[in-house]
């Protein structure tokens, strides 16, 4: 298996002027090409900080990230937003979608900082809002929309860009167990058509779900659980 | 253009905030375009007012008419003596009680000299100029401005017509009486005084009749070669009457052109004080959409958190809202010309009689859109150079 993304002895360190939180201390561990990926672990133990790291969303303190074979932690800005707009798609647990604008206009804001055309924008817009389940809800605000189909724009958006990584923060943790399910069937069909995925979560009920399921506790790694090849068909 | 559009529908969803912060440029732009427009307009009137009176005349006066009053030796002289004086023109001036058979009205008679008409470009409208014989047998004939006419002779041709001139003298009243030749009109309308109100007689019978002024004289003015020796020519009078006012500096040698350009300069300096008070309130402006801007940055700290976290760049988010206080203040610069033309062509027609004249040329107009699009880029700066230093995790936790 290709390894696509490689974390080495990564720490975060937040400085909050008289004390300073170690929120990672020196995480290493790779995804490989079409994996999913579980982390889990307690509340406060550095999820979070690490898929950010991950998503290029944010700098670690100290320590080395590569995605697809370049290390990318050096990178300055600008270069860090082409990646984030072209290779990762972010799914956040609150949605995170811009509220005063309609679900398709939602879906097609990345394709415009990635400079697409206008029509192609909008062939591609509507074919991912009719992949998740959502061709009928094309022009809803999501204020008009519930916690679930919200949560499926925002997936739709973040595979505007025919990104090759998905990473999910608690995509479930604000949806119902049915919704939840709707929206893990997503990921599971995503993952077919050949995306990478990474999802933090606290639902032990994903756990099956991934190829790998890599346990944190208080900023360290505490186990990584790799299945048997072939068992997640 | 999609940014246009996305700063447009944002201006949009604020309606109130954005009309609010485009108040101040409003403001500003309709105060500084109004004095501008009224300054070049003013200017404009002042200039075609004087310059019709020639602006190859030279004015000569004197502060003190009992010790050294203007002689009519002076002038023969002057046109003598100054190769760069071609000619001149002395006048006899006095205001009286006119009188017709139909009215009367207090105004001011001139003596005037031969070609007198010609040299003013006043236009005969009827009758005929003075002959020569009206100047060499000191007839006692008038030649009477239109607007005195309208006054004197309601509904008639005044040619013809007798005109009387009353002098108190001591206390008894004389009756001086004209036979009307010709009717003139000066073309220009003077703010000061209208030479279509005055009645023109021979110099000669003035002198003898009315003014008794043995050898003294009202008004000179030299007329010199061309333009451009006007300089000269007021430096060859200078040196005469340096000697005839007796090394005394009792006189004064002006010029049109020169007055006019005094006059240019003070309202152009009057305009330019009033334009910077005004620019004041675009500073003001421009601050009050820098403030606006800043709070519209930290209340949307979340949308750009998760612009940035799609893939927008800090360029995009700069542009984003540098656009959007370009528009607002660009927006507010249309809005502020369009008001000053309202306000300046209401003003002169309220405010007729003050003479107003206001004039938005293309110039004007264009500097107020590149000075308001201008503000917007300044004020915009700092704001939206805040928003694209934001880190996007820490815009995205913002609460
Ligand atoms: N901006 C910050 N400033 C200071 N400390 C922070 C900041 N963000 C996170 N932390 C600290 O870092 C640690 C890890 O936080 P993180 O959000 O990654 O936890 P998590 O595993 O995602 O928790 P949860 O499951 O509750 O979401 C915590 O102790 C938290 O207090
Ligand atoms: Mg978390």
């Amino acid at each position: 298996m290709r390894i696509v993304m490689h974390l080495e002895e990564i720490w975060k360190t937040y400085d909050m002027g008289e004390v300073k939180v170690d929120a990672l201390k020196g995480v290493t561990f790779s995804v490989g090409e079409g994996e999913i990926v579980i982390i889990i672990g307690p509340s406060g133990s550095g999820k979070s900080t690490l898929l950010h790291i991950l998503g290029c969303l944010d700098n670690s303190t100290k320590g080395r990230l590569d995605i697809d074979g370049i290390d990318v932690s050096k990178y300055k800005s600008k270069k860090l937003s082409k990646i984030r707009n072209s290779k990762i798609g972010f799914v956040f647990q609150r949605y995170n979608l811009l509220p005063k604008l309609s679900a398709f206009e939602n879906v097609e804001l990345p394709m415009i900082y990635s400079h697409m055309n206008r029509s192609e924008r909008r062939k591609k817009a509507l074919g991912l809002l009719e992949l998740v389940g959502l061709g009928d809800r094309v022009n809803h605000k999501p204020s008009q929309l519930s916690g679930g189909q919200q949560q499926r724009v925002a997936i739709a958006r973040a595979l505007s860009n025919d990104p090759a990584f998905i990473l999910a923060d608690e995509p479930t943790g604000n949806l119902d167990t049915k919704s939840g399910e709707e929206i893990e069937n997503l990921f599971l069909k995503l993952n077919k058509m050949g995306k990478t995925i990474v999802i933090v979560t606290h639902d032990m009920e994903m756990m099956p779900l991934g190829s790998k399921v890599v346990r944190i506790r208080d900023g360290e790694i505490e186990s990584t659980e790799v299945k048997e090849i072939g068992s997640n068909n | 253009m999609e940014v246009i559009i996305e700063a447009l529908r944002s201006l949009w969803n604020n309606k109130m905030r954005t009309i609010l912060s485009m108040l101040g440029i409003v403001i500003g732009i309709t105060s500084v375009v109004s004095i501008a427009a009224l300054g070049e307009g003013t200017t404009a009137s002042v200039t075609e007012s004087i310059s019709s009176l020639g602006a190859k005349n030279i004015t000569i006066s004197s502060f003190s008419s009992y010790a050294y009053p203007l002689l009519y030796s002076y002038g023969m002289d002057i046109e003598e003596m100054c190769p760069n004086v071609e000619n001149t023109i002395v006048t006899l001036q006095g205001n009286y009680t006119i009188k017709s058979d139909y009215g009367d009205d207090s105004e001011t008679v001139l003596g005037i000299e031969e070609e007198y008409m010609d040299v003013m470009q006043y236009d005969i409208l009827s009758g005929s100029d003075f002959s020569e014989e009206d100047h060499l047998n000191k007839n006692s004939v008038a030649i009477i401005g239109n607007v005195l006419a309208e006054t004197l002779y309601p509904d008639m041709d005044p040619v013809g017509q007798m005109v009387y001139v009353i002098q108190d003298i001591g206390n008894f009243t004389k009756k001086n009486s004209f036979e009307i030749v010709g009717v003139m009109e000066s073309g220009t309308t003077n703010q000061f005084s209208d030479p279509s109100n005055f009645l023109y007689i021979p110099f000669s019978t003035a002198e003898a009749r009315i003014f008794q002024s043995q050898g003294e004289i009202s008004n000179l003015v030299a007329v010199a070669s061309s333009e451009d020796t006007v300089s000269k020519a007021m430096k060859e009078i200078d040196y005469y009457l340096y000697r005839e006012f007796d090394g005394k500096e009792y006189y004064r040698i002006s010029n049109q052109q020169q007055i006019l350009n005094v006059m240019n300069d003070t309202l152009g300096l009057i305009s330019f004080v009033l334009i910077a008070v005004a620019a004041i309130s675009l500073f003001v402006g421009g601050i009050g959409i820098m403030n606006i801007m800043l709070v519209s940055v930290t209340e949307r700290t979340r949308e750009i958190g998760i612009k940035m976290a799609i893939g927008a760049s800090r360029k995009r988010i700069l542009t984003e809202f540098l656009v959007e206080s370009v528009l607002i203040t660009f927006i507010a610069g249309i809005i502020g010309i369009l008001l000053a033309l309202a306000l300046t062509s209401s003003l002169e027609h309220i405010a007729t009689s003050m003479s107003l004249h206001a004039r938005l040329s293309p110039e004007i107009a264009i500097i107020a859109f590149l000075v308001s699009a201008g503000i917007g880029l300044l004020s915009g700066l700092y704001p939206a150079n805040k928003a694209s230093r934001l880190s996007p995790i820490e815009a995205l936790r913002y609460e």
